[in-house]
């Protein structure tokens, strides 16, 4: 066969004008094509969305940390009668001593949290109060766009300074500096020293941190002490009102370790001194690092599915083609004994079929490709997941499509090639 | 078909008889390298054509032979000009080329106005025309015509017999095969054939 550009094109005309003549036949062949390409990409921009979101929210919590948080243990009280319980749970002073001292660890972070109502003059916004140290912005990785974060002077002297998140900024201070002002907690003053950058929140709940930092104020841990002391008090609304004070020490402490090669090993030393002294399950450890390793390995396992699923998709729109490719043959039988007859070549008839399938294939790919990038946009409009689009999602999905093509095409355009002239310029 | 031997001579016109199942299409048919003798030789311009590969006898086809049906054979999706300039097309030639020589080609058998129809919208005598128009279009040594007046009406087929009559005064060779007496009259030569067999040849 001449392989030249104009021979290639009148090939591809001529494919398009008989595609062209079936519309509706040809539309609905390359549907399966179309959404075997466009889930491809979009299941791949959710997935690599969703790996995204974990990386950054565990890239947030350090993945040289561990993190030990207090759990309330569920009450044994009789509560049906009960409106006020006083309760003791959670991380102590021991323990923090007892973790200080493993040698690997580097230093120990504590926290003290509440969510609290925080007021501007006429604004207010629900916050979370977290009391620590001033080493809390180095674990975190907290970067300051206005300001300062607080530091051992503040610390020593119990100032009552606060270093506020970018959405507590928002919504208190939407036209006006916030460094110098003075905000509200209960009846205490706290003059704001610092604003935290906005970090990226994401909606999935990686272990058991949900929370949006963004509407963090952090306060040295002194201070806290001073103005809120160690009870926590949470009510509940349901059949009974329940109102419950706990005692709580510290709610988290952040571990940062010496050596990245040592957090597993230091995670299970802390887990077995945890669990000598608290007899009640009142703690939880998170180790990013591992949850980074747990987070790959579901990647590759939803890649895989997700994999499958569009490779079976592809599948039934390439067996769609070939379908649609034999009746076309069988239809044109007595075309094909013209053909034979004036000259063209087995080659001809093969390359005359299987630019047809490729062409449906191409632009089902090319649909699918469109689509594909249509379908995460919405899924993140509506739901508010992060979607990723990656270029070579779409160039995979895009060659695979074609490549199907090609693959169901070659029968039936070999099978039209092999028909005999004589018998096909007799068919009716 | 049994022991036939037959030399046909550069522009002659010779007409093949017989009753249907006689075996003329088939001959005509290995005339025209469609199908091979499986025995015995064929030399087709001093070419022996059973020894040729299936991409051989396409290529022998498409310069050497031209083909008339009985059912005019073009493909429907297809313009009168791009029925016309399909040989052309199979034989590489360029766009350009195809269109100028199909144009050449159309104006031959009087369809010059008739180029941009599908043959649906075309006469039983103006399709046998394009037929005629595109088994030219490689200026063939040899016109093969099985039935070529069969779907027509008399007056229409003794038009289309003038037209191939004229081009094998210029010296194109033609074999018409047909049943019909007065169509085979026109020919310088009749063979009769019956049963696989020439029976007579005068």
């Amino acid at each position: 066969m001449r392989i030249d550009i104009f021979h290639l094109l009148r090939i591809l005309k001529f494919g398009w004008k008989n595609l062209w003549l079936h519309k509706l036949r040809s539309f609905l062949t390359i549907l399966g094509i179309v959404f075997g390409v466009a889930s491809v990409i979009s299941m791949l921009a959710i997935g690599e969305g969703a790996s995204y979101e974990a990386r950054e929210k565990i890239k947030e919590l350090g993945s040289h940390n561990i993190i030990i948080r207090s759990v309330k243990p569920p009450s044994e009280g009789k509560s049906q009668q009960t409106t006020v319980i006083l309760g003791v749970y959670g991380l102590v002073h021991k323990d923090l001593l007892k973790i200080k001292a493993i040698p690997s660890v580097e230093k120990v972070i504590p926290t003290w949290e509440m969510r609290e109502e925080i007021w501007h003059i006429g604004r207010r916004v629900m916050g979370r109060i977290v009391g620590t140290y001033p080493d809390y912005k180095e674990v975190r990785n907290l970067e300051i766009e206005d300001g300062r974060f607080f530091n051992e002077v503040d610390m020593r002297l119990s100032r009552s300074v606060v270093v506020i998140g970018s959405s507590i900024k928002k919504s208190l201070f939407p036209f006006e500096n916030p460094i110098g002002k003075t905000i509200r907690i209960r009846s205490n003053y706290f003059r704001v020293i610092g604003v935290v950058k906005e970090k990226v929140f994401s909606s999935s709940k990686i272990g058991f941190e949900a929370e949006d930092i963004n509407f963090d104020v952090y306060m040295p841990f002194t201070t806290e002490r001073v103005f809120f002391g160690k009870y926590e008090t949470l009510s509940t609304r349901g059949p009974v009102f329940r109102r419950e004070r706990n005692l709580v020490e510290y709610h988290r402490f952040i571990v940062r370790v010496k050596d990245m090669e040592k957090i597993l090993t230091t995670s299970t030393v802390i887990e077995k001194i945890l669990r000598v002294s608290h007899k009640k399950d009142d703690y939880e450890i998170l180790v990013p690092l591992q949850l980074l390793r747990q987070t790959e390995h579901t990647k590759r396992i939803f890649n895989i599915v997700l994999g499958s699923i569009a490779a079976i998709s592809l599948l039934v729109g390439g067996i769609g083609i070939m379908n649609i490719m034999l009746a076309t043959v069988t239809e044109r039988t007595r075309e094909i004994g013209i053909r034979r007859a004036v000259g063209a070549k087995r080659k001809d008839i093969v390359s005359q079929f299987l630019s047809e399938s490729v062409i449906l294939s191409a632009l089902g790919g090319i649909v699918g490709v469109i689509l594909g990038i249509i379908i995460p946009k919405l899924v993140t409009k509506f739901s508010g997941m992060t979607t990723l689009i990656t270029f070579w999602s779409v160039i995979i999905a895009f060659s695979i499509s074609v490549a199907v093509g090609i693959t169901f095409g070659i029968y039936p355009a070999r099978k039209a090639s092999l028909l005999d002239p004589i018998q096909a310029l007799r068919y009716e | 078909m049994k022991e036939i031997s037959l030399s046909v001579k550069e522009g002659e016109h010779i007409s093949i008889m017989g009753p249907s199942g006689s075996g003329k299409t088939t001959f005509l048919n290995i005339l025209g390298c469609l199908d091979k003798p499986t025995s015995g030789k064929y030399f087709l311009d001093n070419i022996e054509v059973s020894s040729l590969t299936d991409d051989e006898l396409s290529e022998i086809r498409n310069k050497k032979v031209g083909f008339v049906f009985q059912t005019y054979n073009l493909i429907p999706q297809l313009t009168v000009l791009e029925n016309i300039g399909l040989p052309l097309f199979y034989s590489g030639f360029d766009e350009a080329t195809v269109r100028e020589k199909s144009l050449q080609l159309a104006e031959i058998v009087g369809l010059k106005d008739r180029i941009n129809h599908r043959p649906s919208e075309l006469s039983g005598g103006q399709q046998q025309r394009v037929a005629i128009a595109r088994a030219l279009a490689n200026d063939p040594v040899i016109i093969l015509a099985d039935e070529p007046t069969g779907n027509l009406d008399s007056k229409t087929g003794e038009e289309i017999m003038e037209l191939l009559v004229s081009l094998n005064k210029k010296g194109r060779t033609l074999i018409v095969v047909t049943h019909d007496t007065k169509i085979a009259s026109y020919g310088k030569r009749i063979i009769q054939m019956l049963d696989g067999r020439i029976i007579n040849e005068d």
